[in-house]
């Protein structure tokens, strides 16, 4: 019984190679007639069926990547499309007239009610002139010469340096692209 | 209390010297909100501009550096500063001489009162 | 390209008590910064400078503009198409005596 055991294990290592290596041949994302529909080992042949734990585990690792293969292929072409500058796309669509004055009566509805209903926090006004406590503190600020020959030398040197911007380009400008 | 948000971005157009209109609108430009100096511009061309700032963020949004947020467009009488803020879209007009960084600047400190205003717009 | 900028900008931003320094271009549009400053305050930076700028409307000098707060303060100017902001702290002596 082992024995038989042990050859129908072999069969269905064969089996497993076999399959393997088609798979690989053929087109990854095309379903063939080997291509599962459901992930079910108990749907296999019945050399699969007998074989090993090992030899499942295998069929899966095989039958759910490629299943991934596909959903990230499609991804990709979906994330090229929603990545591409469609410059065609700018023609852009304009509102109907009545939706249009149906939307604006819509909105200043709606902001009527909520803002009836919200009460807004109070705008503080804020402002440099009124009441402080301890006025002279503020008005007995010195100014400083130091600040004043600062900001005379930043702008002095800041105007000089401005006109020095320029820009040194080190590739190409114009990028041709390489459209066939 | 509508009053007290149009004061608001009332008084953010008279902050920035030579600003003419601040608009907000969904993302098919319908206006939700639109304040403007008493010198009213002629923008016939509004309802089509903001569709088309929306695609075109959307296809800038490609290029490799990230999600786009502003697009500032520079005209010969006018600069256009429009953010994306979705679902709304946040728009500025200015004269070509305004001052674009305070603009930018404004971007932050309407955060909060865009916060109640998409809702009207996400409610659906 | 703009490697002279970034040194004028290193340069001044290392002095001392200076936490960091930025400069903005006619748009308001920040051209460099370095140091602890944060960008978007180019574009409010000029608008300050312009606003001081109407009150001497006759100045050929360009107004140098001092905003304190707490122990830190800001120094603006706007020359030209230009405009330079500083952000400076207290120096050490000073700031034990300073109250917020």
């Amino acid at each position: 019984m082992d024995y038989i055991h042990s050859v129908w294990n072999y069969l269905a290592s064969i089996c497993n190679c076999w399959q393997c290596t088609e798979d690989t041949g053929a087109q990854p994302n095309e379903p063939n007639e080997r291509t599962h529909l459901l992930v079910d080992p108990v749907n296999h042949s019945p050399a699969l069926r007998r074989s090993n734990s090992d030899g499942l585990s295998n069929d899966y690792a095989h039958s759910l990547p490629k299943k991934d293969d596909q959903t990230a292929l499609s991804r990709l072409v979906q994330n090229t499309a929603i990545n591409m500058i469609n410059v065609g796309a700018m023609d852009c669509h304009s509102l109907e007239h009545q939706e249009y004055t149906d939307r604006i009566r819509l909105y200043s509805q709606r902001l009527h009610q909520q803002w009836n209903n919200v009460q807004h926090p109070s705008v503080i006004l804020k402002g440099l002139l009124k009441d402080v406590p301890s006025h002279q503190f503020y008005l007995a600020k010195p100014l400083y010469a130091e600040d004043t020959a600062q900001m005379k030398a930043f702008i002095e040197k800041a105007h000089v340096s401005v006109s020095h911007i320029q820009i040194d380009h080190k590739e190409a400008v114009v990028v041709p692209f390489r459209i066939p | 209390m509508s009053d007290d948000i149009k004061k608001y971005f009332n008084g953010l157009l008279h902050k920035v010297s030579g600003l003419h209109v601040i608009q907000i609108t969904d993302r098919d430009g319908v206006p939700l909100l639109r304040v403007s100096q008493e010198k009213n511009l002629d923008f016939a061309l509004m309802p089509s501009f903001i569709p088309t700032f929306t695609t075109a963020c959307d296809q800038a949004s490609k290029l490799g550096l990230g999600r786009n947020k502003t697009i500032i467009s520079m005209y010969s009488n006018y600069q256009v500063v429009q953010m994306n803020k979705l679902p709304l879209i946040l728009t500025f007009v200015g004269a070509e001489n305004c001052n674009t960084g305070h603009i930018l600047a404004l971007e932050h400190q309407v955060d909060g009162y865009l916060e109640d205003i998409k809702q009207a717009v996400t409610e659906a | 390209m703009e490697s002279q900028l970034e040194k004028v900008l290193a340069e001044i931003a290392a002095r001392q008590d200076t936490v960091g320094a930025l400069l903005a271009n006619r748009q308001g549009l920040c051209l460099g910064a370095k140091g602890n400053i944060n960008p978007s305050v180019s574009g409010i930076g000029m608008a300050i400078s312009e606003q001081v700028a109407k009150l001497e409307p006759n100045s050929a000098v360009p107004a140098t503009i001092c905003l304190y707060s707490g122990n830190m303060r800001c120094v603006i100017q706007k020359d030209g198409e230009i405009t330079g902001v500083i952000f400076k702290q207290q120096a050490a002596a000073q700031a034990g005596s300073a109250a917020n």
